[in-house]
């Protein structure tokens, strides 16, 4: 099924698997968003770019933590491409949650 | 034949010149003179013309010897054999005539002997007239030349200096050949400070010549500057073309220094004036503007410049009955101390009127009355308008005021121009009338003096425009910086004629309201919507995020833990723009909490985000459902 709000494309790469979330995150969304990207392997290399991410909320915040144990569980590495200035570099520094989670910089549209 | 024709043309050519002939024999003394030439010595016509009878009486004694030396030169053969002498001839009336005698001399026989002188002689009493009084007046020049205190030189057509009369060389120093020509000598000598503007103004008098004249200052020998009068006057022959170039500097440094005192004195004594007027220019209009709630009024007064004198510009916003607010902006004409004072009177008064009467048509009908009995107040325009927050209607009178200017948040602008009368001068206008206007929510309103638009060889209507212009490209900003924006965008610094006052209101922005029913797909179009409501607002470029977050965490709440999902609820969101930037957010719902709280949710973020990104949270439950309530700041304001 598609998300009417968000899109999700994974493309495999020679360093690892890239996962590009577009759109909309919020409490509609994150489950089916969060199942896609564990789809994906949580004991490989993930490049998770929300770099073009128009709006999430703290449903997709849970999502991302609950991804990232997986991650670790799991014996994966687990990277969040964040623009800096969006709505998704605000919530995870009010939320503390840029402290453990693997964040690189990245633009949007790229 | 040939030789007659050649005679009679000769005989036009001497009565042409009004020439005598003659032949005279040496050797006999005997001339043949003609008949003109009697005339000219004063012979009667059978009169004999000998060289020792002229000598002897003819002739003025003074020239007698030089004319005989004269004649014995031109018989020596190894000489020129000419004679060419000025001579004064006896008219027989103890008067003389000037003669000028040309003769040449001829020889005969070997070794030569003299022969026999022929010549021509005409009378040149003119020119030798001519020449003296020429003399004479030359001297008498020369004479004023060399004792006149000015300053004179003489230069020809092409600039060279002939001449600088003594008082040049004393004062200034120098000859004629100190310089090159007249513009090396002058602008050598002007001031470095009116060098440039001297030369610039005197090469625009010199082709085609004409009188030059301008004040500049001088330098001394002695090292100081005078300030002189110069006046070069072109002499032209009478064909027109230029002779010489005659100038003249008049030493006028006294006149100007007293001139400069007094100027001072009366620029200081203006200053003065300016000076006191300001002071009670602000302190007769009111240290602020109203703040009514939700309604923001900034307003700017700028007085004219020191050289132009305060004027009778005024403002006044006041609080009425029924939550309304009334705006004026007027203009007593006339500048200084009476102006301002006039307008004092005028703003108290209307204040005083404002809370008694119906409406602005009648405000502007009782000053007609105010003003019949104060006659310091000769003519006045002004605006007046009163607008209830509540409805935005804006009620509105002018008296041949410049008419208020709206301009809406998507930019359109229109001009009230209607609800006018003629300005306030006492005379009874019977009853004035007043328009009506609905603003629309985050318009901008602007009363202003028309020394914001007006400026000199322009007319009023382009400045008209360029306001409309300016306040349509200013309108997101907050008004106190759209009355900054716009005394900028009008160059009221550097185009003021007059003082400038300049009134802004916003009225204020349209609230968000939602209902949406308790459906987590329904929140991405809420956040569209409350998107596309911001974007209507003022203040463009503003980061409101902050906004979408909370906003979208308290309706999350609500239908996770009101509703738990069931669709028939619904929610209602209200979010006000307040004038400060900041957001007033309420939501509500009408379920019933299953837990106060939401510990132990995937959404357990939420309430401390609302916390972190808001102030004043306020949660209120009751059987009918729960109110959420907090403040949205900018982000500017957050920090």
């Amino acid at each position: 099924m598609t998300d009417p709000i968000a899109d999700v494309t994974t493309s495999i790469h020679e360093t690892g698997v890239h996962v590009r979330v577009t759109g909309e995150l919020d409490m509609s969304n994150a489950g089916t968003v969060g199942d896609r990207i564990r789809a994906a392997g949580t004991s490989t290399p993930v490049d998770l770019d929300l770099s073009d991410i128009e709006f999430l909320d703290s449903s997709a915040l849970h999502m991302l933590q609950q991804l990232s144990a997986a991650f670790d569980r799991d014996g994966g590495r687990l990277t969040v491409a964040v623009a800096p200035g969006s709505i998704v570099e605000r919530l995870l520094t009010i939320t503390h949650m840029d402290a453990y989670l693997n964040i690189r910089e990245s633009q949007p549209g790229t | 034949m040939v030789q007659k024709t050649e005679q009679e043309r000769l005989q036009v050519a001497l009565d042409a010149a009004e020439m005598g002939t003659f032949v005279w024999s040496a050797r006999e003394d005997r001339g043949e003179p003609d008949a003109r030439m009697l005339e000219l010595f004063a012979l009667p016509s059978d009169g004999v013309l000998s060289l020792a009878t002229a000598l002897d009486s003819m002739i003025h004694p003074e020239d007698r010897q030089r004319y005989g030396t004269a004649v014995a030169a031109a018989f020596d053969p190894g000489g020129s054999r000419l004679l060419s002498q000025e001579i004064r001839v006896d008219r027989g009336d103890g008067s003389y005539r000037w003669v000028m005698v040309t003769a040449r001399a001829y020889f005969e026989g070997d070794p030569p002997r003299p022969d026999r002188l022929v010549g021509v002689a005409a009378d040149i009493s003119r020119r030798r007239e001519i020449e003296d009084a020429l003399r004479e007046s030359e001297a008498r020049f020369r004479q004023v030349v060399e004792v006149t205190p000015q300053l004179i030189w003489v230069a020809r057509p092409d600039g060279a200096v002939e001449m600088l009369n003594p008082s040049w060389s004393t004062l200034i120093g120098g000859t004629p050949h100190t310089a090159d020509t007249d513009r090396a000598l002058l602008g050598g000598a002007v001031h470095p400070g009116e060098r440039d503007g001297f030369l610039a103004a005197w090469d625009g008098h010199r082709d085609p010549p004409a009188v030059f004249e301008c004040e500049a200052r001088l330098r001394h020998r002695d090292g100081g500057h005078h300030w002189y009068l110069i006046r070069v006057v072109p002499f032209q022959d009478d064909s027109g073309d230029l002779v010489r170039w005659f100038g003249v500097a008049t030493d006028i440094d006294a006149q100007r220094r007293v001139g400069e005192l007094a100027l001072a004195e009366q620029t200081r004594a203006r200053d003065e004036e300016h000076r006191i007027a300001l002071e009670l220019q602000r302190a007769l209009l009111p240290a602020r503007t109203v703040a009514p709630p939700g309604v923001s009024i900034a307003a700017r007064y700028e007085a004219g410049s020191a050289t132009l004198e305060v004027g009778g510009d005024w403002y006044d916003t006041f609080e009425l009955r029924g939550g309304t607010v009334a705006l004026t902006v007027g203009d007593v004409v006339g500048h200084g101390l009476a102006a301002a004072t006039a307008m004092g009177k005028m703003r108290v008064a209307m204040g005083a009127l404002a809370p008694h009467v119906p409406g602005p048509g009648t405000l502007l009908t009782h000053l007609d009355g105010f003003v019949a009995v104060n006659d310091e107040i000769p003519f006045a325009t002004a605006c007046y308008a009163v607008f209830d927050p509540a409805t935005r209607e804006l009620r509105h009178a002018s008296a041949g005021h410049p008419p208020m200017l709206v301009v809406t948040a998507g930019g359109d602008a229109r001009w009230l121009d209607d609800g006018r009368s003629a300005p306030i001068t006492g005379r009874d206008f019977g009853s004035r009338p007043q328009a009506s206007d609905t603003l629309e929510p985050g318009a901008l309103l602007v009363l202003f003096s028309d020394g914001l638009v007006e400026r000199r060889r322009e007319p009023i209507t382009t400045g008209l425009d360029r306001l409309r212009d300016a306040t349509v490209a200013l309108r997101h900003a907050p008004v106190g910086e759209v009355c900054d924006g716009l005394l900028t965008a009008l160059g009221v610094a550097e185009h003021r004629n007059d003082d400038v006052v300049v009134l802004c209101l916003r009225v204020p922005p349209a609230p968000f309201h939602q209902t949406m029913v308790a459906d987590r797909h329904g929140l991405s179009r809420l956040r569209h919507a409350l998107s596309a409501w911001q974007r209507t607002l003022p203040g463009l470029d503003r980061n409101d995020d902050d906004l979408l977050i909370t906003v979208n965490e308290a309706c999350a709440n609500a239908i996770e833990h009101a509703y738990r999902e069931d669709p028939t609820g619904t929610i209602e969101i209200d979010v006000r723009y307040e004038p400060d930037g900041s957001y007033l957010a309420t939501v509500r719902d009408h379920g019933t909490w299953r837990t106060p709280g939401e510990a132990g949710t995937s959404r357990g973020r939420g309430l401390p985000i609302i916390d972190t990104l808001s102030h004043d949270f306020e949660r209120h439950s009751t059987t009918d459902g729960t109110l959420v309530r907090f403040r949205v700041p900018t982000r500017e304001a957050s920090r």
